[in-house]
């Protein structure tokens, strides 16, 4: 028994100083707790102090309810976060398409009541739009006089040719 | 550390984090001194790790990462539960801070100890002394976890392990009175 207690000493006075390797330090420990009804001073109080945190550690655990606890949480946390987050990008991209849409159709809103209220503004649109339609349709009656020009040819042609086809019909017959 | 494709991120958090559960708890327990409390805080740790799921794999050593998360989340609370206790101080209200574990059973003396060493450490020190003296963790483990050098972990300890002699010598010089509280 000297010899153990001399040995526990030795690993005592290395433990104080921080010397002990995780290995020594649980060899010392089952030591001292093998020994522990022979242990006398120091060596006995460290015996409780190792004994005392074993005991903390069998007894301070939760209970298996927390397990549950925590997965419900969990799950009650992801889901509700998911399709909070699409009812999110949903909702933007509908407050994304309302602005847009109000930012093209307000100007223009604006614009129209402003003509409705401006006589002088609204006559000089009416008579800008009036010219731009003649001149689109003048564009269109050069080609009708071009083709007027082709039908004038054909009268020509036709009135050329057609008393010599009678001639020659009156000879043959 | 890499996710494995057909483990599930449920099963992973189960698996790696919610086995840690007790350790997490007595961590928490140590530095705030009430069972309820320190429950929260696991409660509260773990949560964070899960919302923190997209981390997990630059995450190293998982174990030092969680003790982390429950260490700055009992700081927290601790610095939370001292403004509190400065104005009720103020008001002159009734402490209740230090009080017994009450409903765990540990040895009274054990437990006086424990605060009298911690009390005498910093924050870090004291998550040194925790987690070698109650949960037995390496050199390197408890480095990883609060990202300091072994050569730290060790003088830390050895700070804490002095005062710890110097309480024991204390409390045998007094008379060893070893009682239990019983819930």
């Amino acid at each position: 028994m000297i010899m153990v207690s001399k040995k526990l000493e030795q690993s005592l006075e290395k433990y104080w100083l921080g010397e002990l390797s995780q290995v020594e330090e649980f060899q010392f420990k089952s030591e001292l707790k093998a020994n522990k009804s022979k242990l006398t001073g120091e060596l006995s109080q460290m015996a409780e102090w190792f004994e005392g945190h074993e005991e903390t550690k069998r007894n301070l655990v939760l209970d298996a309810d927390f397990d549950n606890q925590i997965l419900k949480k969990i799950h009650q946390k992801s889901q509700p976060k998911d399709s909070w987050n699409w009812m999110k990008v949903a909702a933007s991209i509908l407050i994304i398409f309302a602005l847009g849409f109000f930012a093209w159709w307000m100007p223009q809103q604006q614009e129209q009541k402003q003509l409705a209220q401006q006589e002088e503004k609204a006559y000089k649109e009416a008579k800008a739009t009036l010219e731009l339609m003649a001149s689109m349709m003048n564009h269109g009656k050069k080609h009708l006089s071009s083709l007027e020009m082709i039908n004038t040819a054909q009268e020509k042609v036709k009135n050329t040719f057609q008393p010599e086809r009678k001639k020659e019909k009156e000879e043959d017959s | 550390m890499h996710l494995p494709i057909v483990m599930s991120e449920e099963n992973y958090f189960k698996n790696i984090y919610l086995s840690q559960k007790n350790k997490l708890f007595r961590f928490g327990f140590y530095f705030l001194k009430d069972e309820e409390e320190a429950k929260d805080a696991t409660q509260e740790a773990l949560i964070k790790i899960w919302d923190k799921r997209a981390d997990w794999e630059s995450v190293e050593t998982p174990e030092a990462w969680s003790m982390q998360i429950v260490k700055n989340i009992c700081l927290y609370r601790l610095r939370k539960k001292k403004a509190v206790q400065k104005h009720q101080d103020s008001l002159k209200l009734e402490k209740t801070f230090g009080q017994d574990p009450g409903t765990i059973s540990l040895w009274q003396d054990q437990w006086r100890i424990m605060q009298e060493v911690m009390e005498q450490l910093s924050e870090k020190q004291k998550t040194v002394f925790i987690l070698r003296e109650v949960e037995g963790n390496s050199y390197q483990e408890i480095a990883e976890t609060l990202g300091i050098s072994e050569a730290q972990v060790k003088s830390d300890l050895f700070r804490s392990r002095k005062f710890l002699k110097a309480s024991m010598q204390k409390i045998n010089d007094h008379g060893i009175k070893k009682t239990r509280t019983i819930a």
